[in-house]
C-alpha cells in the first residue's frame, strides 16, 4: 500500500485533457456552423495524423504506446492546429502541420511537459510562413460539403469568393481610406467572428469553474489586449479599431482560453503567469495593430513562450523563513 | 481578518496557499467521546521515533502497577505502564520493528503510589521540567519530540497553544477543548507563570465554533483571561507549526532556526493537557484522545486510549471494519503512512486512525509526466516550486534542489493532492532530504577527517623540524665543543 497523501482533489492529466476538448465543443460548433464543413474534415484529418505521428515516435522512442496515447495531449494538439486553420486548406497542409506539432514541435524536445514552444502555435507559424497563399483564404459564405470536400482533397479549386477576415478588412480598410482621405467607419464587433469568440468564452468559462486552467492567463490575456488596443485606439481612433472589435476578432478568446493555457509551455509561478499572459495579449494587440500577418495571436504566444525560463527563474515565491 | 480577544482587535495574517476544508474529505459532525475497555494485553515499542532505543526496568514476570517506570533513556522522556498486570515477555511482534514490551493486564487497574507532593509547593522552571520529563510527556501533535526540549530556552515571549488540527480528518483536540477546556487552561497558566511567559495565545479553526463556545465559557468561569482564544482560518495546513505562527504573529521561523529565535514556543493543546494533569493529578502520561474514523469503520469515535492499546482493539469498540475498508492509516488522509497491521499500538504520537473506504479515496493512478501547471506552486504554504524541486531531485541535481531550499518543505502533502499526474511528490522529496542529510553528514565527517589529516601532516612537519633543530643544534654544540678544545690546545 503506497504512503499518503491520499485525497486526490484535481482530475487526473487525461480528465484534464478530455475537459479541455469538451470545452472546445461549443466554440468548434459555432465556428464550423459559421464557417463551413471544412473544420469538421480538418479536426479529423489532424486528430488521425496526430495519433499515428505520436505513436510513430512512441514506438521508436521505445515508450509506452496506448497509455501515453490515452492522455489526451495528442488530440488537443491536433484539434488547437486544425481550429486555426482557413476551412478550405488542402488535406496535405493539415497533416505536414498537425506532424510538425507532433513530432518536431513535442517529440523532439522530449515529449509531454519538455516542449518549450505550443505545439499546435510552432504548427500554425509554420504553415503560415511557408503557404501563406492557402492560409489566408476565408471564404465569404460557408461552402457546402461536396465543394469543400474537393477543395480540401485537392480535386478541385474554390471558385466561390473569398473574403478577408474582419482583422484583415480593418487594416486594408485603412489603407484604402489614407488614401481616398474619407473617414474610415470601425463596426463595433468583429462581424461573424465575434460570435465564434463568444462561443469559445463560454468553454473557457467552464473550464475555469472546474478549475482545469489558471484565471490568472486568460485574465492577463485579455487585459494585456484590451489595455495595449486601448490606448492605441484612444491615440488614434480613426485608424485602430476599438478594444471591443479587438477582444471579438481572431482568436482572442480562443488564444486566452486555450491556447495560453497550454501549461507545459505556460510559466508556472503565479506572477510569472501574469507577466506571460499581459504579455502575450499585448504582442497580440501589438502584431494587429503594426504587423502584417492576419493574427497576432499564434507569434504573440510562442515569443512569450521563450521568455518562460527567464519568467519563471525570476517571479520565484519567497520561500517560506527565507529572505531572498 | 481579525481576531477575537476582549477588548481589543490584532490583525490576524493569513496565508493564502494550501487547500481549503470544502476541498478535503471531512468527517461530518464531531465523533463522540468514549473510553474502550481494558485490553488484555498493552503493547509499548522501546524504539522511538528519533531511532533510540528505551532501556527497559522491568523483568519479564514482574508485575506492574499503572503509572510505574517500565522503560527509560537519558535523551528521552520514559514510558510508563497504562494498567496494571504482569509484564509478558520482551519480545519483537512479527509485523513490527524492534523489541517491545508487553504487559498482560490483570484487569484490577491498580495505580502505583507516588512519594511525590502534587502540585509541588514551590514550582520553579526547573523542577516544572523535571516533572515533565519523569511524566514521559512528549509532544502530542504528532512529532512526538520530548517537551522539555522547546521549554528549557531562557526567554519565551509567547506561548502557543495548537488546537488547530493538523489532519483535516482528526478531531481528537477539538474533542478535548470542546470536553475538557479547563485542563488545557490550567495547564496553560502553569506555564505562563512557571516560565513567566508574557503573552498566550490558543489557536482554533474558524469554523469549530464548539471549542470557540467551550473555550470561552472556560475562561468566563476561571475568570482568568491570561490565555486568548484566538480564530485562524480553517485552511489546511493551518495546524501546522510555522503555518500558525505566521498566521497569528505575522513573523516566519527563519529557514534552518527554531520558533524559539523568535521567542515563541508552540504547543500542542493535548500536550499541555498532559502538562497539567501530570503536575495536579501527579499522572504521568499513559493515555491520550485519539481519532478513529473514516468510511471504513461502522461507527467513528474520538476514544480516550491507554497508550500500548493494540489498534485492532479500537476498530473492534467501533463496531469493526466496514465492507468498504481498504486502507488503515495512522495520522490522517494527508501526513499519514499506512499500518502493515491493526495489532500495532497506539503510541504516544497516534492521534488519528483513518480507516478509508472505497469510495472516499481515489485510486492514485500510474505516473504521468509532470506537464508543469503549476497548481503545486499555487497550494504549497512554503513557497516551494515543487515541480522544479521535483525535476531537479529526480535527476540527482543536489545543489539546484538545495538552492531552491528543499529542506523548506513541511511534507504537508498539498502538492500531491492537486497533481494530475499523480506523482508522488512528497516522497520524492522525503527521499531527497534524507539523501541530502546524509551527503551533508558525509560532507562533514569528510571535512572533519581532512582537517584531522592536514593536522597531523602539520604535526609531522613540526616534530621533523624540531627533530632536524635539535640535530642541528647537537652537531653545532659538539663543533663549538671541538672549536673550544683546539683554540685551548693551541693556547695551550
Amino acid at each position: 500500500m503506497s504512503p499518503g497523501p491520499y485525497p486526490r482533489l484535481r482530475p487526473r492529466l487525461d480528465d484534464l485533457m478530455g475537459g479541455v476538448m469538451l470545452a472546445l465543443l461549443p466554440g468548434g460548433l459555432v465556428q464550423g456552423w459559421l464557417l463551413g464543413w471544412g473544420l469538421l474534415l480538418h479536426c479529423l484529418i489532424a486528430v488521425l495524423t496526430a495519433l499515428v505521428c505520436e505513436a510513430l515516435v512512441l514506438v521508436i522512442r521505445r515508450r509506452p504506446v496506448m497509455a501515453t496515447l490515452r492522455d489526451g495531449s495528442a488530440m488537443v494538439t491536433a484539434l488547437l492546429l486544425a481550429l486555426c486553420l482557413p476551412p478550405l486548406t488542402p488535406w496535405w497542409v493539415t497533416v505536414t502541420g498537425t506532424g510538425l506539432a507532433i513530432i518536431l514541435a513535442k517529440h523532439l524536445y522530449g515529449g509531454l511537459g519538455y516542449n518549450i514552444f505550443n505545439p499546435a502555435m510552432v504548427a500554425y507559424a509554420m504553415l503560415l510562413v511557408s503557404f501563406p497563399g492557402v492560409m489566408t483564404v476565408w471564404p465569404e459564405t460557408p461552402a457546402s460539403l461536396v465543394e469543400t470536400g474537393n477543395c480540401i482533397l485537392g480535386l478541385s479549386s474554390f471558385d466561390g469568393t473569398t473574403g478577408a477576415t474582419p482583422l484583415d478588412a480593418v487594416k486594408t480598410q485603412w489603407i484604402q481610406v489614407s488614401e481616398s482621405g474619407e473617414t474610415p467607419r470601425h463596426p463595433p464587433l468583429a462581424p461573424v467572428w465575434a460570435w465564434i469568440n463568444l462561443a469559445y468564452g463560454v468553454g473557457g468559462l467552464w473550464l475555469l469553474a472546474r478549475r482545469l486552467i489558471d484565471w490568472r492567463i486568460p485574465a492577463g490575456f485579455l487585459g494585456g489586449l484590451f489595455l495595449t488596443s486601448l490606448v492605441a485606439y484612444l491615440m488614434d481612433p480613426l485608424h485602430y479599431p476599438t478594444p471591443l472589435f479587438q477582444l471579438s476578432a481572431g482568436a482572442s478568446l480562443s488564444g486566452a482560453f486555450f491556447i495560453a493555457t497550454d501549461p507545459v509551455t505556460a510559466a508556472s509561478t503565479p506572477r510569472g503567469r501574469w507577466i506571460y499572459a499581459a504579455g502575450a495579449g499585448l504582442l497580440t494587440a501589438l502584431i494587429r495593430l503594426n504587423g502584417s500577418w492576419p493574427d497576432g495571436v499564434a507569434f504573440a504566444i510562442l515569443l512569450m513562450n521563450f521568455a518562460v525560463p527567464t519568467l519563471d527563474h525570476y517571479t520565484r515565491p519567497r520561500v517560506y523563513g527565507t529572505s531572498a | 481578518m481579525f481576531r477575537q480577544t476582549k477588548g481589543k482587535m490584532v490583525p490576524l495574517h493569513r496565508h493564502h496557499n494550501g487547500l481549503a476544508p470544502a476541498d478535503l474529505p471531512g468527517s461530518s459532525g464531531l465523533p463522540p467521546l468514549a473510553i474502550p475497555p481494558l485490553p488484555r494485553h498493552l503493547l509499548f515499542p522501546l524504539i522511538q521515533s528519533r531511532g533510540m532505543t528505551l532501556i527497559p526496568r522491568v523483568e519479564p514476570g514482574q508485575p506492574v502497577l499503572k503509572g510505574q517506570l517500565l522503560a527509560e533513556h537519558p535523551d528521552h522522556p520514559p514510558q510508563h505502564a497504562s494498567s496494571s498486570g504482569v509484564v509478558a515477555t520482551l519480545d519483537s511482534l512479527p509485523l513490527a520493528t524492534g523489541p517491545y514490551l508487553v504487559i498482560t493486564t490483570d484487569g484490577r487497574d491498580m495505580p502505583v503510589v507516588s512519594h511525590l507532593v502534587n502540585p509541588p509547593p514551590v514550582l520553579t522552571p526547573k523542577i516544572l521540567l523535571d516533572r515533565i520529563w519523569q511524566a514521559g510527556i512528549t509532544g502530542l501533535g504528532g512529532a512526538g519530540f520530548p517537551t522539555t526540549g522547546k521549554l528549557d530556552s531562557a526567554g519565551i515571549d509567547t506561548l502557543i497553544l495548537n488546537g488547530a488540527e493538523c489532519e483535516p480528518l482528526s478531531s481528537c483536540d477539538q474533542t478535548l477543548l470542546v470536553r475538557f477546556p479547563h485542563r488545557v487552561l490550567a495547564g496553560a497558566r502553569l506555564l505562563l507563570t512557571t516560565f513567566n511567559i508574557r503573552r498566550c495565545l490558543l489557536a482554533i479553526e474558524a469554523d469549530k465554533t464548539a471549542s470557540w463556545d467551550a473555550l470561552n465559557a472556560a475562561v468566563a468561569c476561571s475568570g482568568d483571561h491570561s490565555v486568548q482564544i484566538v480564530r485562524v482560518p480553517a485552511r489546511y495546513p493551518a495546524g501546522g507549526e510555522k503555518q500558525l505562527i505566521q498566521a497569528l504573529t505575522g513573523m516566519e521561523v527563519p529557514h534552518g532556526g527554531h520558533p524559539q529565535n523568535l521567542g515563541l514556543v508552540c504547543l500542542n493543546v493535548a500536550t499541555v493537557a498532559a502538562i497539567h494533569d501530570a503536575i495536579h493529578w501527579n499522572s504521568p502520561l499513559i493515555s491520550r484522545l485519539v481519532t478513529l474514523t473514516g468510511q471504513g469503520i461502522r461507527q467513528p469515535y474520538n476514544l480516550w486510549v491507554r497508550l500500548g492499546t493494540p489498534i485492532s482493539e479500537l476498530i473492534k469498540y467501533c463496531g469493526g471494519y466496514t465492507g468498504e475498508a481498504v486502507r488503515l492509516v495512522q495520522g490522517g488522509a494527508m501526513m499519514g503512512y499506512p499500518l502493515a497491521s491493526d495489532q500495532l499500538p497506539v503510541t504516544k504520537s497516534t492521534h488519528c486512525i483513518w480507516v478509508g473506504g472505497s469510495s472516499e479515496t481515489v485510486e492514485v493512478g500510474p505516473e504521468q509526466p509532470c506537464i508543469r501547471c503549476g497548481t503545486c506552486v499555487d497550494v504549497c504554504p512554503a513557497g516551494l516550486l515543487p515541480q522544479e524541486l521535483y525535476r531537479h531531485t529526480k535527476a540527482g541535481q543536489r545543489e539546484q534542489a538545495m538552492a531552491l531550499h528543499l529542506a523548506a518543505c513541511i511534507e504537508c502533502g498539498c502538492c500531491d493532492a492537486v497533481c494530475p499526474s499523480h506523482i508522488p511528490l512528497v516522497r520524492q522529496f522525503q527521499t531527497a532530504k534524507r539523501q541530502q542529510a546524509e551527503w551533508l553528514a558525509a560532507q562533514n565527517r569528510a571535512n572533519h577527517a581532512k582537517t584531522r589529516y592536514q593536522a597531523r601532516l602539520a604535526r609531522k612537519a613540526r616534530e621533523e623540524q624540531a627533530q632536524q633543530d635539535s640535530a642541528r643544534r647537537g652537531k653545532e654544540a659538539i663543533q663549538d665543543a671541538l672549536a673550544r678544545l683546539k683554540t685551548r690546545r693551541g693556547s695551550g
